[in-house]
């Protein structure tokens, strides 16, 4: 037989090991932490403080009252976590970005750090925490009641229990301050309890499943046959009970603490999005078996909220129900335990605070101790919540079922949900908006639910509505009297806060500072920061320096200071006291204070009353020039960029000419070595001396010859390059152009070329140098004598004049050029190669087109002609005077 | 005034029509993981509005809710799973440890 000693001996033993846990994880954390203690496992678990002893003794006795119900309390949590892209990622996001140190923090942050609201935030979570811990207080007691010989004082039981919890929060929750530095040891303590209480629920299922009903299917016609089976789902309530623990798994104070402020890793959240889901499915698996089969074997009569533990008992397996103690145990603590940090940072940073430094007068911030005062402030916090707790347990002394009290306290932190998810959502909701709702949501939930519940309200009351007024029946508002209580609460008090925050922020204008923190939140993703703070003001640094030491402690606030001071380039401690640096300050301290008293805080030494447009708009000028500046930047940089192309332009330009200089200069020295080869060999054989007449006479010849191609090929070259050059003295004079064909003709020598004149162009007169137009034309001709390979070569000539220009075609009835030379027979040496053996150095149609270009014409070659067809083309223009015939 | 200043904000990512093959699986992936909660309400709420009046069997339903509670969790283990890293989640820069570890798995 367990013996109530060894309980307790049990309860102090597990107790014992819980304190070792968090103190080797706390101190394991602070040396560089082990890997599970951040890994999403101990999220996931952390995370269960939603099953509190509610779930764990109270689900079993929600079952045996209302059959599948309970699975509501599970469905919603579900249902969020499943959204979690949407909804617990921004919220997570937020809380880093902004270093939230509670829900009421983030409100109050949110909506332009106000004081106000996130003291109404606190009273609500205080109003909604409090029966809640007087419910884990109160499942303690009668888990240990179950044990013990009639008679034992249970209320004794609660205050201890109360008092060991407040001791193990006070020493492991308030160890440091800074909320970004999070409770390790607290939240391993939390993730082995989960461990406990899972496993000890699943014990009491599958004992009760295999070992009592024999199989599933066994279970299953129980659980038909059992009254549990009788109850069939009511639409409205199934709903609205499914939304209550999808918005309190948002809203409740322990969870946002456990899911927001406790995160390490925002990629946690990936895991618990189906990890938590799946926690909660195990935990409710044997739920329903439990309480029918509890209904089935215990006496009529007995409790179905402590079945978990009676069942055991009853059956003699005396090492499970001390198995399913300590999860209860596990359950209960583990909310107390969070709920009481959750709300102690509330109050401390929300009410006992800002109070205490209105209290000191002005410069509080910087002569006062801030940090012991704070630490000093949460731990008595805590001390009060649980002190709440069990007035509140010996008040109300277990007359309510445990499972109402749990959703009436849902229905109350569900109130914040509007202003929650409207903050992260909606850039226009607004301070008042929030308070409007909140207010609203707030006092229909105690009309209607909170104050009915503890009973407070008279019975007539109740029946009749207050003076008589029959429309304001607490729980029949507007005459909707049929509606369960529950949902009829939830309905009012959801939709009307809605409507109000809704319609309140629509018509109100928000400050700048809450314009700035609805950016900040709305737009998390976007940012890398967190939303502004500016104080325009005189702050001095070293007063910011010594307050922020007091809260921040010395070598943080000196690391801190130090780090922005060398950001803005200076040395030593002190920053300048920027815009930006400010909020940076302000937004560390809010980890340690909250936004709104570090705000608050920064104000006093700053002596700047509020934020002003202009204050703002200075920001916004200051960011517009560093725009203007970056454009410029910009621009400069494209300048540059254009520079150097144009550079490397210039440069493949001049390393190309260079390389057409050497090939230049190379087939120069070829051409002129082949005359002098000849003219050298040719002389040799003469000064041998013994030679016939005849072949003296050849050979002169030869030399002759090849003279006068040396002479003719410097001749062109020299031509070329004075043309090059620039240095040609034109002669320009007016010219029938038939006569300067005619002339050449002439002088070109024919051989057995054919020239054909086409009739058209008589009369045309040219403004040009006769002379060099003429060497065009007779170097065009004695192309075609020379190249034409028809066997009847025949050279067609024709004049066209078109508008202010004259020209001249030379097609012959030759093989013409192959297409992939025809880009090249202007350049210099650009004989074609089956041509090499013609006699010419290729020279000539290089000084046609500089001639050309020189007369202010071009010479191109024109393809499809059938033969090699050139086309001369001269300006008629100022130059070219049409003069009437001779 | 309202709309955020600074060259961030004019440049918003992700506004280009075509994406990398990799990148537009990451998106769809997040659609459908975005859509989870609605299949979960979808299964969740409406047996109870649809069948509210009936006199269906508390068994049958309770293996229901189960078995598509045990669904909705598999798909949501399965989508997470295959959704690669976000390149642009803050890196956690009080551990840079842990981020070179494989995600543990849990459960």
């Amino acid at each position: 037989m367990v013996t109530f000693n060894i309980l307790v001996t049990v309860a102090l033993a597990y107790v014992v090991a819980l304190f070792v846990i968090a103190f080797y994880a706390d101190r394991s954390a602070r040396r560089g932490g082990n890997k599970w203690l951040r890994s999403p496992l101990t999220y996931t678990l952390s995370l269960s403080v939603y099953c509190t002893a509610w779930t764990f003794y109270g689900a079993v006795g929600n079952a045996a009252r209302s059959g599948l119900e309970y699975l509501t309390i599970y469905l919603g949590p579900t249902l969020v976590f499943l959204a979690f892209w949407v909804l617990l990622r921004k919220l997570v996001r937020i809380g880093r970005a902004e270093r939230i140190t509670s829900i009421a923090d983030l409100i109050s942050s949110r909506f332009g750090k106000s004081t106000g609201l996130a003291v109404l935030v606190t009273l609500l979570a205080v109003m909604g925490t409090t029966p809640y811990i007087a419910l884990q207080l109160q499942s303690v007691a009668l888990s240990f009641a179950a044990f013990a010989p009639e008679g034992t004082d249970v209320n004794a039981t609660a205050l201890w229990v109360a008092a060991g919890l407040a001791l193990f929060t006070i020493l492991f929750g308030t160890r440091n301050l800074d909320a970004n530095e999070r409770h390790h040891g607290v939240v391993t303590a939390i993730a082995v309890e989960a461990v406990v209480k899972l496993v000890a629920l699943l014990a009491v299922g599958i004992f009760v499943v295999w070992g009592v009903s024999g199989g599933l299917a066994d279970t299953l016609r129980i659980i038909e046959a059992s009254p549990v089976a009788q109850w069939q789902p009511d639409a409205g309530r199934w709903v609205g009970m499914t939304f209550l623990s999808a918005a309190a798994v948002i809203c409740l104070p322990r969870m946002f603490q456990v899911m927001v402020v406790e995160n390490e890793d925002e990629r946690h959240l990936t895991v618990a999005s189906w990890a938590f889901p799946l926690y909660l499915l195990l935990i409710s698996l044997f739920v329903l078996p439990i309480a029918a089969v509890g209904l089935a074997v215990l006496p009529e009569g007995a409790n179905p909220d402590l079945f978990v533990l009676s069942l055991p008992l009853a059956l003699d397996r005396e090492m499970l129900a001390m198995l399913a103690f300590l999860g209860g145990f596990s359950s209960a603590t583990s909310m107390v335990i969070v709920a009481a940090i959750a709300l102690s940072t509330m109050v401390s940073n929300h009410i006992v605070l800002p109070l205490w430094l209105s209290l000191q007068g002005p410069r509080a911030t910087v002569s006062g101790d801030v940090r012991g005062v704070m630490i000093l402030s949460r731990r008595v916090s805590i001390g009060a919540v649980l002190a709440l707790g069990y007035a509140y347990f010996r008040v109300t002394g277990g007359t309510a079922a445990l499972a109402s009290i749990g959703l009436v306290s849902f229905a109350g932190v569900a109130q914040i949900m509007p202003a929650l998810l409207g903050g992260i959502y909606w850039r226009g909701a607004t301070r008042r908006g929030a308070l409007a709702g909140l207010v609203v949501g707030f006092a229909i939930w105690g009309y209607t639910l909170f104050v009915p519940a503890i009973g407070l309200l008279p019975a007539s009351l109740m029946e009749a509505g207050p003076m008589g007024l029959s429309w304001l029946r607490p729980q029949a508002l507007f005459g909707m009297g049929e509606m369960d209580p529950l949902v009829h609460s939830i309905f009012w008090s959801i939709a009307l806060n809605s409507v109000a925050f809704v319609a309140v922020s629509l018509v109100t204008f928000p400050s700048p500072i809450e314009r700035l923190q609805g950016a900040a939140f709305v737009h998390v993703y976007d940012r890398g920061g967190g939303g502004a703070g500016y104080v325009g003001g005189v702050a001095e640094a070293e007063d910011l320096l010594v307050m922020a030491q007091r809260l921040l402690g010395a070598r943080e606030a000196q690391a801190l200071f130090q780090g922005a001071a060398s950001g803005q380039g200076k040395t030593g401690y002190l920053p300048d006291v920027s815009p930006e640096f400010v909020a940076v300050l302000e937004r560390e301290l809010a980890g340690s204070v909250g936004a709104a008293t570090a705000h608050a805080m920064v104000r006093q030494i700053d002596g700047n009353a509020s934020v002003s447009v202009q204050d703002l708009l200075a920001v916004a000028d200051e960011s517009a020039q560093m725009l203007e500046y970056s454009s410029q930047l910009e621009a400069k940089s494209k300048e540059l960029e254009q520079t150097a192309r144009q550079l490397r332009d210039a440069n493949e330009k001049l390393t190309a000419l260079s390389v057409q200089k050497d090939d230049f200069l190379s087939q120069v020295s070829h051409e002129l070595r082949t005359p002098m080869t000849s003219i050298r060999s040719f002389s040799e054989f003469l000064m041998e001396g013994g030679l016939k007449a005849a072949d003296r006479v050849r050979y002169s010849t030869i030399i002759q010859d090849e003279s006068i191609r040396l002479t003719r090929l410097l001749d062109d070259l020299l031509d070329l390059s004075f043309l090059e050059s620039g240095q040609v003295v034109l002669n320009a004079q007016v010219t029938a152009l038939d006569e300067a064909l005619g002339r050449a003709i002439a002088s070109a020598g024919l051989g057995g070329l054919k020239v054909v004149r086409a009739p058209g162009g008589e009369g045309v007169m040219v403004h040009t140098d006769a002379d060099r137009l003429s060497q065009v034309f007779i170097n065009l001709i004695s192309n075609a004598r020379k190249y034409c390979d028809a066997a009847a070569p025949e050279l067609v000539i024709s004049v066209r004049r078109g508008g202010d220009h004259v020209d001249i075609d030379f097609v012959d009835n030759g093989a013409g050029i192959p297409r992939d030379q025809q880009s090249l027979i202007f350049e210099k040496f650009s004989r074609l190669s089956d041509h090499s053996s013609a006699g010419s150095a290729g020279l000539g149609l290089a000084i046609c087109r500089e001639v050309m270009a020189r007369l202010g014409g071009t010479i191109t070659y024109v393809p499809g002609q059938g033969g090699a067809a050139f086309r001369v083309s001269l300006p008629l223009g100022a130059v070219g005077q049409d003069m009437p015939p001779a | 005034m309202s709309q955020p200043v600074g060259p961030k904000a004019e440049h918003k990512p992700g506004r280009t029509t075509f994406l990398e093959r990799r990148v537009y699986r990451r998106r769809r992936l997040i659609d459908a993981i975005k859509l989870l909660p609605v299949l979960g309400a979808c299964l969740f709420l409406l047996p109870a509005l649809i069948l509210g009046d009936g006199s269906g069997s508390t068994a049958l339903r309770l293996v229901y809710f189960f078995f598509m509670w045990i669904v909705l969790i598999a798909l949501c283990a399965v989508l997470v799973r295959a959704l690669p890293d976000d390149p642009d989640a803050p890196a956690d820069a009080s551990d840079p440890a842990e981020r070179n570890e494989p995600r543990e798995p849990a459960g």
